[in-house]
């Protein structure tokens, strides 16, 4: 259906004409931004830039002069150091479940910005299997369901799916050809009632969704695969080897960011005649997402 | 018990003693036989009166004796006509044009004022007004020029919606003949669905809603089509440069029966075609050498047929259809290794609205007029996509076929009886009741898969959805003493669909009190509720719109507003009112952020956001309705903003079409000669219409994105970058304004009337702002760029009437 739009946007351009307009956006101070997604598997991993004034055409600074402290229920503070490209990392320290985290960051130049977040607890994949092949827009797709069980508790719940691919490199050092497994991601499609948001529906690949439908129960979830990624109709690059699922429980932080961020995604394709998306944020006086989320994965060989 | 029997016994005193008597018939062009809506009918020596209604009805009861009866009505010669009263009168009225009446200028007239009339926010245009203003392209266009009145605000560029009073376009009920229309665009919004030529009368209703009026929030626009020259075969033709139209009418038996048939058709089609052939693409998207056929048309049909048994009993049959039609095909073949290929690419986008109305008018006494309408309204679109692939050798063929389609349409049938009863000159009772039996289909996909012997069909999508609308009302237009009018009514619906029901009482009030002889005080307060929501992207009149009814979730839209004013005529030739308003609008539905419009009608409950909306402001106007120079000037100051607890986080926004000032200048000028048996009139027109810019909502600023959500949009490494909306319709785009001029000079002689109009449409070339976003200059610096619609636009058509 978008056809529609870019007919009416196509005929638009045929009999219109464009100029530039001042509107009078007034100067903003920069504020820190904190992008940190963080989980059991890895140690304290946060990004801090500062946002710039939307005529500004100079590169987002990425500030590495900060302090960045993250702070445990206990009052345990973890110092972070800076790693260059606005990166601070913890040494040892990893994220623990069920633990509330607070952020603090503080700068000369700008305005020290705070966050707190709970990192939800683990999740299993009960069960992993393949389902009934369906027709779907009159394309075929394969369907793997994925069985977990929820708690009692309102949850968030994160799918992804990627997958490895033969792909031709050349080595640097012999020169020679070589042919190796690389991993992307993949895109799927979900028919599942507890996917809300259409939009998510169609290929992408992840998801995000809610518990609502099926709070405290075990759960099967279809992801249904297009039938190129094993036919290889367009070539054998595309046929999949191995097959990634994986599963995060995320804290609403996450959630709100994550479903936010892909509609501003999706509303940026459609711009012409779609209202433009605020992207969620949970720092105090800055902008970005200090949120926590667990991870199982799950493999599919195919052979 | 005493008080009660005294009080009986002198009503019936009143009832023996007061000798009463009725007139009634009806009011008509004397040159056409159309019924005159609206028009005064009253006794000028004791100024008692009524208004006949859509039919041309009348019926006036007042004590017997001797009286001046008038009838007047704007742009025609009044009639006046001394009568002894004795008994009932049945009395048909043929007023004169006053075109027809050389040299003469309307003078003191009395039609009925606007200081008169109960009802307030309603404003009445004139056709033949429409027809001399300026119009886009040479399309006269009823909504065009409702646009231009205030509180009535046009939404994008070159666009028919209407904005009343903070309302959407969904929640106007855009009434033809009676029939709701339920997507009243062409080709996109840029033109009305309503054939200028085939309208007798046009009425907008912005607030205090009599009760007979339901089902939409905002607004009604109720189009009463010409009923057809009774009297001689007339006719209309006009060629434009987009279009041409025709339009014929006449008696079928002279006074009993006419008929009048309209129909216009676009050709750009047509005019394409010399350009339509070789294409550099093939059926398959790829290079290579292809056919391609493309091209876009609507046309539109309205016809009515009516028939008269005897004075007191008639029939009508009204239907309009129309349809937009783009379609696009490439087709190529050719021969390789010996076989023969041929593929057909084809891809059709089709809409059109059908209404039909069955009409019977019957006087069942002198003062009880009945109406029974059955009603036909259907709204359709479809999407067709096919791609055929055939292969023939010598020794083998193969076949493929693969088709999709959707569709998507509401279909409604309608019944529905309404009276007026007129008991005495200061009681108009208003009453009826009717149901409309409502099938939506929102959605329904089809594919069609075959290969060789491989046969697939999938028809999937939501599933019709039936509903029963019911309605019921009664209103009564009271004069007490020679001052205060007073309109109580109220209005009640009850809306049935699957398990779910709701209902609703919708109480209506107006007042009217006459302060001085031509100055009055009004006042109205007004419920409305509304059944069905429309799906939209709000931006534009897309044919996907879709209209869904109320479900348990999704409850219907409720408006109430109030609203004050003073209305004033001086000089018997100049209306002006100035009016304030304040409403209140609940359960509005808006897509949740990022959700697509486009994505089909499953679950669409889900991915809509429920929220409130206020508007309010005030609305000043000056109209002339007649004279050589007529037209009006409007001026509108309002607020208007929406509240969803999940959009904007919570915070309330400007609606997008809130407009801080809005102005319109609307005037025609008529010059007339004559010389010898040849005349001829020179019309001139003008408009010019200025208004705050829209709301936008713009970035203050940008910042970098989690990168690991960057999945969907690119490689590894490229960073996505956030354009940070911290509030949502936060700015102005630049003011719209622009002025439009025609002049049409018309020549008549003998049989024939020639008229050749030339419209120039953004005469000062405003470049007026479309779409707004954000790009690179060529010193790479980030600019906000302006796409601009329409410029200077000329438009000639001739238009032959006989």
């Amino acid at each position: 259906m978008k056809r529609i739009l870019y007919l009416i946007f196509l005929l638009s351009i045929l009999i219109s004409c464009e100029k530039e307009v001042h509107i009078p956006i007034e100067f903003t101070k920069s504020k820190l931004v904190v992008n940190a997604l963080f989980n059991t598997d890895s140690l304290w991993n946060i990004e801090i830039s500062a946002s710039k004034y939307i005529y500004d055409t100079t590169e987002i600074p990425l500030i590495n002069n900060a302090q960045v402290t993250v702070t445990n229920s206990k009052n345990n503070n973890i110092v972070l150091t800076n790693q260059g490209n606005g990166i601070y990392t913890s040494l040892t320290e990893k994220p623990e479940i069920g633990e509330l985290y607070t952020l603090e960051v503080s700068h000369n130049d700008y305005e020290n910005v705070s966050a707190s977040n709970q990192l939800p607890g683990g999740i299993a994949i009960q069960n992993i299997g393949w389902g009934q092949q369906e027709f779907l827009n009159g394309e075929l797709y394969r369907k793997i369901n994925l069985t977990f069980q929820d708690n009692p508790e309102k949850e968030y719940y994160l799918i992804r799916v990627s997958g490895t691919f033969w792909e031709k490199k050349k080595d640097s050092i012999t020169g020679k050809i070589d042919s190796i497994l690389v991993r992307h991601p993949m895109d799927f499609v979900s028919q599942n009632a507890s996917v809300t948001d259409l939009n998510s529906k169609m290929d992408y690949n992840s998801i995000s969704f809610t518990d609502d439908l099926f709070n405290g129960n075990n759960y099967t979830f279809d992801i249904l695969l297009s039938d190129y990624y094993f036919t290889g109709v367009y070539g054998k690059e595309d046929i999949v080897q191995t097959i990634y699922i994986s599963l995060s429980r995320i804290s609403k932080e996450y959630y709100w960011y994550e479903t936010s961020y892909q509609a501003y995604l999706n509303s940026n394709e459609g711009k012409f005649f779609s209202q433009p998306v605020q992207v969620y944020t949970n720092i105090e006086n800055g902008l970005g997402i200090f949120a926590g989320f667990s991870t199982t994965i799950d493999t599919i060989n195919i052979k | 018990m005493k008080i009660l029997t005294s009080l009986f016994f002198t009503f019936i005193c009143f009832v023996a003693f007061s000798q009463k008597a009725t007139i009634s018939g009806y009011v008509e062009d004397a040159s056409t036989g159309e019924k005159l809506i609206g028009a005064s009918v009253y006794d000028s020596k004791l100024l008692k009166g009524t208004i006949t209604n859509v039919y041309g009805f009348f019926s006036l009861t007042l004590d017997t004796g001797e009286i001046e009866f008038t009838v007047s009505y704007v742009g025609y010669n009044p009639h006046k006509q001394n009568i002894k009263l004795n008994s009932d009168i049945f009395l048909n009225v043929s007023l004169i044009s006053n075109n027809e009446l050389e040299g003469v200028v309307i003078s003191a007239s009395k039609s009925e004022k606007i200081h008169e009339k109960t009802q307030m926010s309603t404003i009445q245009v004139p056709m033949k007004q429409i027809e001399n203003l300026p119009a886009f392209m040479g399309e006269r266009d009823v909504l065009k020029t409702i646009q231009l009145l205030p509180g009535i605000q046009s939404g994008s560029e070159g666009t028919s919606g209407l904005y009343v009073r903070g309302g959407g376009p969904d929640q106007n009920l855009i009434l033809l003949d009676g029939v709701p229309v339920y997507n009243a665009s062409h080709l996109f919004g840029f033109f009305s669905v309503f054939n200028s030529s085939a309208i007798n009368n046009v009425e907008i209703i912005k607030g205090g809603f009599p009760a007979r009026y339901g089902g939409r929030a905002s607004s009604v626009l109720d189009i009463r089509m010409k009923e057809g020259n009774t009297k001689k075969l007339a006719g209309e033709a006009s060629f434009g440069l987009i279009s041409s139209k025709l339009t014929l009418e006449g008696p079928i038996i002279k006074d009993k029966t006419s008929f009048i048939i309209s129909g216009r058709r676009t050709y750009v089609d047509l005019l394409m075609k010399p350009f339509m052939g070789n294409s550099s693409v093939k059926s398959d998207g790829e290079d290579g050498e292809g056919v391609w056929d493309a091209g876009y048309y609507f046309y539109d049909i309205n016809a009515k047929i009516n028939h008269k048994f005897s004075n007191n009993s008639r029939l009508f049959f009204s239907t309009y259809i129309g349809k937009d039609k783009a379609y696009t095909s490439i087709e190529d073949t050719y021969v390789e290794n010996n076989r023969n290929y041929k593929n057909l690419w084809d891809n059709n986008l089709e809409w059109g609205n059908i209404t039909t109305a069955l009409r019977y008018n019957q006087i069942i006494t002198k003062k009880l007029f009945a109406n029974i309408t059955a009603t036909y309204s259907k709204y359709k679109f479809t999407v067709e996509y096919d791609l055929d692939n055939n292969m023939t050798s010598p020794d083998s063929s193969f076949n493929s076929q693969i088709g999709f389609d959707y569709l998507s349409g509401i279909y409604d049938w309608g019944g529905k009886i309404d009276f007026d009863y007129l008991p005495r000159p200061n009681h108009y009772i208003r009453f009826g009741f009717g149901d409309t039996y409502h099938t939506f289909t929102p959605g329904v996909n089809a594919f069609v898969v075959e290969e060789g012997t491989t046969n697939i069909d999938t028809t999937f999508g939501a599933n019709n959805i039936y509903a029963h609308e019911l309605s019921a009302y009664i209103e009564d237009d009271i004069k007490i003493g020679r001052r205060l009018k007073i309109n109580p009514g109220i209005h009640y619906s009850m809306f049935m669909v699957s398990d779910t029901y709701y209902s609703s009482f919708q109480p209506r009030f107006s007042l009217n009190f006459l302060i001085r002889e031509n100055f009055s005080f009004k006042a109205s307060y007004a419920r409305m509720t509304q059944n069905l929501h429309l799906l939209t992207n709000g931006t534009i009149g897309l044919p996907t719109d879709l209209w869904v009814p109320v479900t348990d979730t999704v409850p219907p839209i409720e408006a109430d507003q109030f609203a004050i004013g003073f209305a004033y005529t001086f000089k018997n030739k100049f209306e002006i009112s100035i009016e304030g308003y304040y409403k209140d609008i609940n359960n509005l539905i808006e897509y949740k952020d990022g959700a697509s419009f486009l994505s089909g009608s499953e679950n669409w409950d889900n991915k809509i956001e429920i929220g409130t909306g206020k508007s309010y402001g005030g609305e000043l106007f000056l109209q002339k309705k007649a004279g050589n120079t007529s037209g009006w000037i409007g001026y509108t100051l309002s607020w208007s903003n929406r509240q969803f607890d999940n959009l904007n986080f919570g915070k309330t926004f400007p609606y997008k079409y809130d407009r801080r000032h809005d102005i319109s200048v609307a005037i025609v000028h008529e010059l007339k000669k004559k010389l010898g048996k040849k005349e001829w009139q020179l019309d001139l027109g003008l408009t010019w219409v200025y208004g705050t810019g829209n709301a936008i909502s713009l970035p203050i600023s940008t910042y970098r994105a989690y990168n690991a959500t960057s999945y969907n949009n690119g490689d590894k490494g490229v960073t996505n970058v956030i354009d940070n909306y911290v509030d949502r319709n936060n700015f102005r785009e630049p003011a719209y304004h622009r002025m439009d001029i025609s002049a049409t000079f018309t020549r008549s002689s003998g049989r024939f009337d020639r008229s050749w109009n030339i419209s120039i449409y953004n005469v000062y070339n405003r470049m007026n702002p479309y779409y707004l976003y954000f790009d690179y200059n060529e010193d790479n610096q980030r600019v906000l760029k302006q796409l601009s619609l329409f410029t200077i636009i000329p438009s000639i058509s001739y238009i032959l009437k006989f």
